[in-house]
Order: structure tokens, then C-alpha cells, then sequence
């Protein structure tokens, strides 16, 4: 008993943290409808500043609080001038693009954080006039640990009170439901937004260096967090920071029990929590349906087109120069295009059900590693060879796909990204957790392709012919008539409801076919490495191809091939040449967002426009 | 003398041409009614003015100052009031909070309005202070985006089809206020699809079609041209 209820109050500790970069997150979504994946990073810089203060500073109480005040403040700079350079700039863009835009500011503070703290875990100071036990029911209980459950209601009363009884409270309410109606009547929207942003960061920056007498601080920090954070928001309800601190509390008290009912499927178990909450609440648990994002009155989605002649002509060319080239290449220049082939097919497929299936997925990682797993366990578990292997990889990816699919495509927008990116992470924990079968962290090895194909240039041209092949399907499919009821649907499902579309069948027939093209990626993946990790169904994973997508252009269909052959060139090259590729690209990626804000190949396809 | 002019106006949405040069004026204690069919280009039109769909050509001037091309929150700083025709009321607010959204600081010369005084206008408003706006009826709705608006203290009021979907009652209350904002001074242009209400406030109209002006006279000489509210107006 007394056990419980100890475990129960360090889950409540936990809670308060995750509550404080939820909420910021949740106002800042709910005001600029970004989500912004940078929050993560502004936790982690906050922590490592504070770190600095602290380590830095004139030392005892003065200087541990202080070291943690100064670092709330340095964070919130930060945030300022983020949403200032950045944000401010592309309000107007689609709002992938935005998480694109944050995603290359997760790359460039990786990075920098690198540079400056190094790659080794940091120890923090404990905590001056915190740093006893007390005793609760004869039980002792880390007195810090008490300290921060209170900070959780005290920032929320806090946050209430800034909410309700302010002016300025009051526009971010407003804002929060209609943004556009709040400028029309004479509020400077940038400023608003600033100040949203900049106190998000602040309680961002404030859980980070709060984190330093409790764990290690690491560079993995910012991603772990954000997607704890993103699970929070989405079960309390986008926009809502009582419905955060519910489910921070939620979310904090799984944790703490999960760990001791099914101490491997902790995670699992939070992401399925947060797939139930979705699907009986699908706006979360105090959230309301979203006004439909007002966006800023302009054109809707153009009209996808067959290829223009000089488009054709291009990707024939293209097409016969990949066809062509692999002889003279070097084993190197071969694995590149090995990699760059399986990556376009992944990207299609992820194309696919983002653009004309309306469905962004954050979790497209998710059907691409359980094919190469499906590849993988064939072989160890039935011992089956490549060619059956290769087929295991698509079935095994498109049954996933029709059991996520069912969930998912009750939601839209950012609720379903959110549940894709859940799913996602249940693949991930279950091929970490799972050591026996899948091996963890460890991975399976060994997969190697059949005799017949184990020249690689015979695996480079399986590859393509597969890669291609796939992607041509799905261009058919864009333009067959189950293409045309997919844009219906996105485009206006109750019009195409009213004319005898069934639009949840075809999106979900959408979903699967996605599913079906990414795990075959995944399993010819998993050939050419000849080993399978739970990296490949990582965050990580899926974001790459999201940039490539999205880098490409969502709305032309030439984009995410585009788009996956720069990519994969970018981090090729960029790998080569610097230990900062993750900076490079970074800067690259907001570069290229702040610069062409409808993708390369839109932009592309925008200057063809105008010569017409 | 005019508060508000329109030279020329063109908006487009992607590559749909909406409003072809439209052009109009507004005197201040004038209200203007901006006539047109379903989809005719009446709510481009105020929203163009407003900058909330960017004008692709033509002048918006408020007492002579150009506001084309300005940020909306700047437009309604400038004395620029717009009621939308769908209300867009912040729900999750109470009456007294969505005032709070629409107050601007007092400016010279312009009548200045407090919750107060718009209670004495919309007494109905008053009584429902602290109530939250998403739980009024149509018509409550209707006069709180009004006063919303109000509260920025404008020269020119934008009207969007206010009285649609309004019981009579409500809509006679209303024309009664729109007669006395303008006693007051204040500009009105007004968009109505059908003539009772504008034919009772209005002096003068504008008849908008896909986008261009079509017809423009006072109220009394539309009145009179069967011909011309045949052509652009009778359903
Ligand atoms: N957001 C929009 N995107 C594209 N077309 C629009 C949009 N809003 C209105 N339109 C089109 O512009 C034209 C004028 O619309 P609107 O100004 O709303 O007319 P009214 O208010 O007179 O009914 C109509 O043909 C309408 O279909
Ligand atoms: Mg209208």
C-alpha cells in the first residue's frame, strides 16, 4: 500500500515536467497552429543552459536558482528569436511545411548542443535546500521530488489565472479559436504569436533546467521529450491546457504503475492509451473539434495533372540514366543508389496517402520497418529465402496497415498524424522491447539476399525494377478512378459521401496501399543491409520521409521522387564532407522552406506555370 | 465628402477573377447597401477592403489615406469595422470577453464606445454579460458581433447580410440600430442580398454581379428601375 502510493507520487512528479512542456506546446499549437517540434529542443537547451548557469555560476542557493532562472530566461530569448527569423515568416505556409521548418531547427540545435556540451551524458548539481528524503507513511521520498509535484498545479493555477483574469489572456483565447477574426479586429497577430511562443519556450526552458538535479542530460533528450509532449497534448485535447495537465497526470501515473505490471511494454501502453482516448474522444479529453483551421482565405488544392510532355520527357530521361548507369558506378556509387531507390518508393507511398489521401502520416517509419522485420522474421523464424522474403515484407506491412488504418482514419489533420506517430512507436517499443524474438537493440543479422542476387549490381536492379515499378503503380492509381475518389473525399468528404463515395473505405484502401509500398521498401531495406534494427521504425525514420515529401513538393507527384533523391544526396554528401550534417541540413531544410514554401518540385512547377 | 473610397478594387482566389474594379464610396452618417445575388462578390468585397483577401489591384482610402495592401489589424486600427456575415463569435468567451477582443484604444473625433453604452444599445446584451457567447441564440449572436466590432470605435462599418436568418423582431431591433449608428456619424456599407432591409436604411446602392458594379443610384432610383432589379437582383 504505502509502495502504491509512493510510486503514485513519483509518477505525479513526472507528470508536473511533462505537463509544463505540454502546455506550452498545446498554446502555441492552439494560437499558431504550428506544431512545433522544436519544443523538444527549447526542454533540452534549457536543461544544458541551466547546466552552464548552474556549473558557472557563484554556486549555492543564489546560484542553483538563479543558474535555473537565467536559463527559463535564455530559453525564452531563444524562442523569440526563432518565432521572429522563422516562424513569423511562414504563418501563411501549409502547415507541413511549418513542422518541416521546426523539424530543421531540431536538426540545427542538435547539433549545436553537440558542439558546445559534447556527446557525453552531463550530471547536474542537486538541488541547495531540496536535496533530503522526507518521510511519507514511513516511506522515503526524494524531498525534490515533492517540490516538483507542486510546481505542476502552481504553474497551471498560474497559467489560469494569465488565461482568464488578462487582456492579453483573452486574445489568446480568442486567437485560439479564430485567429483571423482577432486581426480584423486590430490585434497585431505577431505580437500575440511572439508572446505565445516566447512563454511556450519559457515552460519549455523552465521543465528542461528543473530536469537537472533529477537525471542525466543527454542529446537524446528533445526528441524523447517532444513526443511524450505531443502524446499529452493530443490526449488532454490540441489547444487545452487543463485537458494537458489531465493527461500529463494520466500519462505520469502509466509510467509509474506500467512499469510494474508489464515493466518491457510501458510504452506500448501509453501509445495505446492514447490511441483508445482518440478514437472514443477523437478531439481528446477536453479538446473541442477545431474551427477548421481558418486558413488566411486563398486558392484550395490545385488540380493534380498528368505529367506535362516536358515533365515526361524529363523523368524518361531520369528513368533511363538510372537504367543506364549502374554498370559504370563504383560499389559505393551503387549502395548510394540502392538506398536512393528504396527511399523514393518510400516517399511515394508516403506521398500517397499525404496528398491526394489528405492523411500526413508522422509514422510512415512504422509500415517500411515492420516489412524489413516481416523480411527479417521469415528468414529466422521459417527460414524462407529472399524471394519469399521479399513478398512477407508487403504482407506483413499491409496487414499493420489495415489494423492502424482502422483507427486512423477516423481522425484528420494533426490528430491523425499523431495517431500514425503513435503506432509508429508501439512498432518501435515492441521491436526494441521484445528481445527474444526480434533481438532489441541488437537487431536481427544476417539477412542476406539469395545467391543469385547477391552481386550487387543484380540487387541494384532487383531494386529498381521493384522501387519503379511500385512507384509507377501508385502514379497510376493517383489518376484511376479510386485516385479520383481519394481527392474527392479529402477535398470535401460530404459532397463525396453525398454522391455514393464510400470516403472511409477509400481512405482506408489508401492507408493500407501505403502501407503495402513502404514495407516493400522496408523489406528490400532490410536485403540490402542485410540486418534489420528498431532504428528503422524510429521517429527519425518517418521525419526523413516527411522531409523528403515535403522537401519535394506534397502537391505534384514528381515531388517526393524529387524529393527522396535530394534528400538521400544531401545526407550523403553532407556526411561525407562535415561532422555537422545534421546542422547543415538543418539550415538547409529552413532555407529551402523560408525560400520555396510550396516544395522544390512546386516551385518547380510554379515557374512552369508562369511561362505557360 | 466621403470617410470611405474604393478605386478600382480587384481580388482574386488563385486564378478566379472575383472582383473586377469595383469601385465605391461611403459618407460618414451615409449608409451605403451593396446589393448582389448569392456569390455575386459582396463579402469579397468587404473582405478586400478589409485586407483580409489581398486586393490584386485598385485603392482602399479611409479619410483619404491609402490603406491598400495593410495588414487587416492595421486596416481596423485605421477605423475600419467589419461584421462577418457567418458572426464568428468567440465561443469559448463570454459577452463581456469578446467586447474586451474588440477594444481599441479611444481616438479623437470618433465616437468612443464601452461595454456600457453598447448595453444601452443592445439591452439584451447587457443582461447576458457573463454568459458564454456559444450558448446565445442566432440573434444574441448577431448583435454581440456588432457591438464587438464597435468596441474598436470605427469611422466605417463593414456589414455582411446581417439580418440573415434573423427572426423579424430581431431584424426591425436592428434596423433601428443601424439607423441610429449612423445618426451618430458613422459610415455603414451594408451587403444584403434582398431589398427590405436596405430600402429601409439605405440611401444609396451599389448592385454588385460575378464581381463588377453593375448599377449604382440612390435607393429611391433603384426603387423606381424595375429593369435594373429584375436583371441583378430578383431571385
Ligand atoms: N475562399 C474562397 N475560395 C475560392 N472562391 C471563393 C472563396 N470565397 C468565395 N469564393 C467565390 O467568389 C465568388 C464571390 O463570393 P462572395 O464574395 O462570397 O459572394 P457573396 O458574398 O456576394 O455571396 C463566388 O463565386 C464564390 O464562389
Ligand atoms: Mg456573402
Amino acid at each position: 500500500m504505502e509502495f502504491l502510493v509512493l510510486q503514485a507520487l513519483s509518477g505525479l512528479a513526472s507528470a508536473s515536467s511533462l505537463f509544463l512542456v505540454a502546455a506550452g506546446l498545446s498554446l502555441i499549437f492552439g494560437v499558431t497552429r504550428i506544431v512545433n517540434f522544436a519544443h523538444g529542443s527549447l526542454y533540452m537547451l534549457g536543461a544544458y543552459l541551466a547546466w552552464t548557469f548552474v556549473e558557472h555560476g557563484p554556486g549555492g542557493a543564489l546560484g542553483f536558482w538563479g543558474g535555473i532562472a537565467a536559463a527559463v530566461a535564455a530559453t525564452a530569448l531563444i524562442g523569440a528569436v526563432i518565432e521572429i527569423l522563422l516562424l513569423r515568416r511562414i504563418y501563411r505556409a501549409p502547415e507541413l511545411f511549418q513542422l518541416l521548418a521546426t523539424f530543421g531547427v531540431v536538426l540545427i540545435v542538435q547539433d549545436l548542443a553537440l558542439a558546445i556540451w559534447g556527446p557525453q551524458d552531463l550530471l547536474g548539481p542537486r538541488a541547495p535546500g531540496l536535496r533530503g528524503p522526507i518521510t511519507i507513511l514511513g516511506q522515503r521520498f526524494p524531498l525534490y521530488e515533492a517540490f516538483l509535484i507542486l510546481v505542476g498545479p502552481a504553474v497551471l493555477a498560474l497559467l489560469w489565472l494569465l488565461l482568464n483574469r488578462t487582456r492579453w489572456g483573452t486574445l489568446v483565447r480568442a486567437a485560439t479559436q479564430d485567429r483571423e477574426m482577432v486581426g480584423a479586429l486590430g490585434v497585431d497577430h505577431r505580437r500575440l504569436f511572439t508572446g505565445v511562443f516566447v512563454l511556450g519556450s519559457a515552460l519549455a526552458g523552465l521543465a528542461g533546467a528543473l530536469q537537472l538535479p533529477r537525471e542525466g542530460l543527454s542529446l537524446h533528450m528533445d526528441l524523447a521529450v517532444v513526443t511524450e509532449a505531443f502524446v499529452v497534448v493530443v490526449v488532454g485535447g490540441l489547444g487545452s491546457v487543463g485537458g494537458a495537465f489531465l493527461a500529463a497526470v494520466l500519462i505520469g501515473q502509466l509510467h509509474a504503475f506500467g512499469i510494474l505490471v508489464f515493466p518491457k511494454i510501458t510504452l506500448v501502453l501509453v501509445f495505446l492509451v492514447m490511441a483508445v482516448v482518440l478514437v472514443l474522444r477523437p478531439h481528446g479529453l477536453l479538446g473541442r473539434p477545431q474551427a477548421e483551421a481558418r486558413a488566411p482565405s486563398g486558392a484550395g488544392e490545385p488540380v493534380l495533372r498528368p505529367a506535362t510532355r516536358p515533365v515526361r520527357i524529363l523523368g524518361t530521361v531520369a528513368l533511363l540514366c538510372a537504367i543506364a548507369l549502374p554498370p559504370f558506378l563504383g560499389d559505393y556509387g551503387r549502395v548510394v543508389m540502392i538506398d536512393m531507390a528504396i527511399l523514393v518508393l518510400f516517399a511515394a507511398s508516403l506521398h500517397f496517402m499525404m496528398g491526394p489521401g489528405g492523411m500526413a502520416s508522422f509514422g510512415h517509419a512504422a509500415p517500411f520497418g515492420i516489412g524489413a522485420y516481416g523480411s527479417a522474421l521469415a528468414l529466422k523464424l521459417a527460414g524462407a529465402p529472399m524471394e519469399v522474403g521479399l513478398a512477407a515484407a508487403p504482407f506483413a506491412a499491409g496487414l499493420a496497415g489495415v489494423a492502424f488504418g482502422w483507427f486512423c482514419v477516423r481522425l484528420s489533420g494533426v490528430y491523425l498524424a499523431m495517431l500514425t506517430l503513435a503506432f509508429a512507436q508501439i512498432a518501435w517499443s515492441v521491436a526494441f522491447q521484445w528481445v527474444e524474438v526480434t533481438g532489441g537493440d541488437n537487431g536481427l543479422l544476417g539477412v542476406w539476399p539469395s545467391d543469385w542476387a547477391r552481386d550487387r549490381l543484380v540487387y541494384l536492379y532487383l531494386t529498381l525494377a521493384l522501387c519503379l515499378g511500385g512507384t509507377l503503380l501508385l502514379r497510376r492509381a493517383i489518376f484511376s478512378p479510386f485516385g479520383m475518389a481519394l481527392r474527392a473525399g479529402r477535398d470535401s468528404p460530404l459532397r463525396a459521401e453525398a454522391i455514393g463515395i464510400p470516403v472511409g473505405a477509400v481512405r482506408w484502401a489508401a492507408f493500407v496501399i501505403a502501407a503495402v509500398m513502404a514495407g516493400l521498401a522496408g523489406g528490400l531495406f532490410a536485403y540490402a543491409k542485410g540486418s534489420v534494427f528498431p532504428t528503422y521504425l524510429s521517429i527519425s525514420k518517418s521525419v526523413d520521409g516527411l522531409v523528403m515529401v515535403l522537401l519535394g513538393g506534397v502537391r505534384t507527384i514528381s515531388g517526393p521522387i524529387v524529393g527522396a533523391v535530394a534528400f538521400t544526396g544531401l545526407e550523403e554528401q553532407l556526411t561525407r564532407v562535415t561532422d555537422l550534417w545534421r546542422l547543415v541540413l538543418g539550415l538547409a531544410i529552413v532555407g529551402l522552406v523560408l525560400a520555396f514554401p510550396a516544395g522544390l518540385a512546386g516551385a518547380a512547377a510554379a515557374l512552369a506555370e508562369r511561362r505557360r | 465628402m466621403t470617410v470611405l473610397t474604393v478605386e478600382a478594387l480587384n481580388a482574386h482566389y488563385g486564378r478566379a477573377h472575383v472582383l473586377a474594379d469595383v469601385s465605391l464610396t461611403v459618407a460618414p452618417g451615409e449608409v451605403v447597401a451593396l446589393l448582389g445575388r448569392n456569390g455575386a462578390g459582396k463579402s469579397t468585397t468587404l473582405k478586400a477592403i478589409m485586407g483580409l483577401v489581398p486586393p490584386t489591384g485598385g485603392r482602399v482610402r479611409l479619410d483619404g489615406r491609402d490603406l491598400t495592401g495593410r495588414a487587416p489589424f492595421e486596416i481596423a486600427r485605421a477605423g475600419i469595422g467589419w461584421v462577418p456575415e457567418d458572426r464568428r463569435i468567440f465561443t469559448d468567451l463570454t459577452v463581456a470577453g469578446n467586447l474586451e477582443v474588440g477594444r481599441r484604444p479611444p481616438v479623437a473625433g470618433r465616437t468612443v464606445w464601452t461595454p456600457d453604452r453598447l448595453f444601452a444599445v443592445f439591452p439584451a446584451l447587457g443582461r447576458l454579460k457573463d454568459r458564454p457567447a456559444g450558448r446565445m441564440s442566432g440573434g444574441e449572436q448577431q448583435m454581440l458581433t456588432v457591438a464587438r466590432t464597435l468596441m474598436g470605435n470605427p469611422s466605417v462599418l463593414l456589414l455582411d447580410e446581417p439580418t440573415e436568418g434573423l427572426a423579424p423582431v430581431v431584424v426591425e431591433d436592428l434596423v433601428r440600430t443601424i439607423r441610429s449608428l449612423a445618426s451618430e456619424g458613422l459610415g455603414i456599407l451594408l451587403s444584403e442580398q434582398t431589398l427590405p432591409v436596405a430600402r429601409a436604411v439605405a440611401g444609396r446602392a451599389f448592385v454588385i454581379e460575378t464581381g463588377r458594379i453593375r448599377w449604382e443610384g440612390s435607393m429611391a432610383a433603384l426603387m423606381a428601375d424595375d429593369a435594373a432589379r429584375a436583371r441583378h437582383l430578383a431571385v
